[in-house]
């Protein structure tokens, strides 16, 4: 058996995603009520109150579109809930560049980058709701660590949609998100879907097998010896300067890797 | 940022063309590096204004430094042309009457906040002659990048009836309404700067960021 309830106080919330087209408001109960509910939304704009057009789906959703531009005065959104038993409301006062928040960016892609082990390719897209773009760019903000590691490192791009990671500990696989916001006004945008990438290896045999008996060595002990990058590179069967650097730099990635692990 | 390495790149790869000897690459800003330059100052300007808009709004006193007063607009002579407008409008404006739209808007801010020197506390009054400063410089930016475009710059402010900015009807300032008054100055403007941002972000695509000013020496030609 359930008991009928009054509504409680509604949670509401307004935002634009697609600036400057408009924006949309949803809404939702905190609580159930057990009954039917209806909804009234009402928008004020100075003098004038504005229709907010309820949306076929989801339910609890309407959105308005701007008439103007860079308004100085705030929109007043009132949300009634009515039920049998009785009735709750909860206001919303903002600024047309407060609500501003560009939905994730999309189809983020990562790649490595071949004979760059240090190195991975991050590409993304603007929002597809984002409208104009051009006279509305936006920024983004892209952060990735190796899975192993809590700790990620951030970068802000002001323009353009991709990216390269050149300080990635080579072979270790990465998790990767980007974020945007409206150039100048309102806030970022939630993350982007997360990608995994690992930066480019080279992958002879041996060369696992080393790296493997060095990695169990160095979590077991206290001290960690990095391993002599010379016996690797000999082994390598490397060719030309390019490799060189390879050998060396996945030795002094591997110390430091070790270094972690003290 | 990158518009300025575009710049330096085309500087001097063009100075060093054999075929242009009496070529001389100084460093001019062509129109696009002065919307980039104007750009950026109204970042700057707006960052200045969050430190001085509370000072401003303490100033005035209550209600007005409250964080939800959210007065109703009344009808009184407006200092400054507002910064709304119809969306279709302001996307089909000319390169010139958008300019044109900012110089007025930032000329007539200037006026108003320069009536307000001397009142205040010591603290607000540094920091609104040191705002006045860069907005001035806004000002001339705005007026350099017109010019570059050759605009002509749109007329200074009417003089005001009665020399005081906010007198309308002649009667005796009401200290209510004129603070009133300053608190809209204050959300005019910084509705301004936020459209400034994008008003100059739409600029910076329709001008080409290398557009070069090369001035050609008369040697050897």
């Amino acid at each position: 058996l359930l008991l009928a309830v009054p509504p409680k106080e509604p949670v509401l919330m307004c935002r634009s995603n697609n600036y400057p087209k408009g924006f949309y408001c949803s809404w939702h109960l905190p609580t159930p009520t057990y009954i039917p509910n209806s909804f009234n939304i009402s928008v004020i704009h100075g003098t004038r109150e504005m229709v907010c057009e309820k949306d076929v789906f989801p339910k609890n959703r309407c959105h308005i579109r701007y008439l103007q531009l860079f308004s100085t005065v705030k929109y007043k959104v009132t949300l009634t809930v009515t039920n049998a038993l009785g009735k709750s409301s909860t206001t919303l006062t903002f600024d047309e560049f407060a609500i501003v928040k560009p939905d994730p960016p999309e189809s983020v892609v990562a790649k490595p980058v071949p004979n760059n082990p240090r190195r991975l390719e991050v590409s993304w897209q603007n929002p597809s709701s984002w409208p104009d773009p051009e006279s509305f760019p936006l920024k983004f903000f892209l952060r990735y660590r190796p899975l192993i590691l809590d700790q990620w490192q951030h970068v802000e791009l002001s323009d353009g949609t991709s990216h390269t990671i050149t300080d990635a500990y080579a072979g270790k696989e990465y998790i990767i998100q980007v974020a945007a916001k409206d150039n100048d006004i309102g806030t970022w945008s939630d993350w982007s879907v997360a990608v995994h990438a690992t930066p480019w290896t080279e992958e002879p045999k041996h060369l696992t097998t080393e790296a493997q008996i060095t990695e169990t060595t160095s979590t077991s002990t206290s001290s960690f010896m990095p391993p002599p990058t010379t016996k690797i590179c000999d082994k390598g069967a490397v060719v030309g300067s390019g490799s060189v650097a390879v050998c060396w730099t996945a030795g002094l990635v591997l110390a430091a890797y070790g270094v972690l692990f003290i | 940022g990158d518009s300025w390495g575009i710049f330096t790149f085309l500087c001097a790869a063009l100075c060093n063309l054999p075929a242009l000897p009496a070529l001389n690459c100084t460093e001019e800003l062509g129109p696009g590096q002065s919307i980039q330059k104007t750009y950026d100052l109204t970042r700057y300007l707006e960052h200045q204004l969050r430190t001085l808009a509370g000072t401003y709004l303490n100033y005035l006193g209550p209600p007005f430094n409250e964080p939800d007063f959210n007065p109703p607009r009344l009808a009184r002579a407006e200092r400054v042309p507002s910064a709304t407008v119809d969306l279709d409008l302001w996307r089909g404006l000319t390169d010139n009457a958008r300019l044109a739209a900012n110089y007025r808007a930032y000329s007539r801010v200037l006026c108003s906040l320069r009536a307000l020197d001397g009142q205040g506390t010591a603290e607000l009054r540094h920091r609104l002659g040191h705002f006045c400063s860069s907005l001035q410089g806004l000002v001339l930016s705005i007026a350099g990048v017109m010019s570059s475009l050759g605009y002509p710059l749109p007329a200074g402010p009417p003089p005001q009836p009665g020399g005081a900015p906010t007198q309308p009807g002649g009667a005796a300032p009401n200290d209510f309404l004129k603070k009133m008054d300053d608190f809209w100055l204050l959300k005019e403007l910084q509705t301004w700067l936020w459209r400034s941002a994008k008003d100059f972000n739409r600029l910076k695509k329709k001008v080409p960021p290398a557009v070069v000013t090369l001035r050609m020496e008369a040697r050897g030609f």
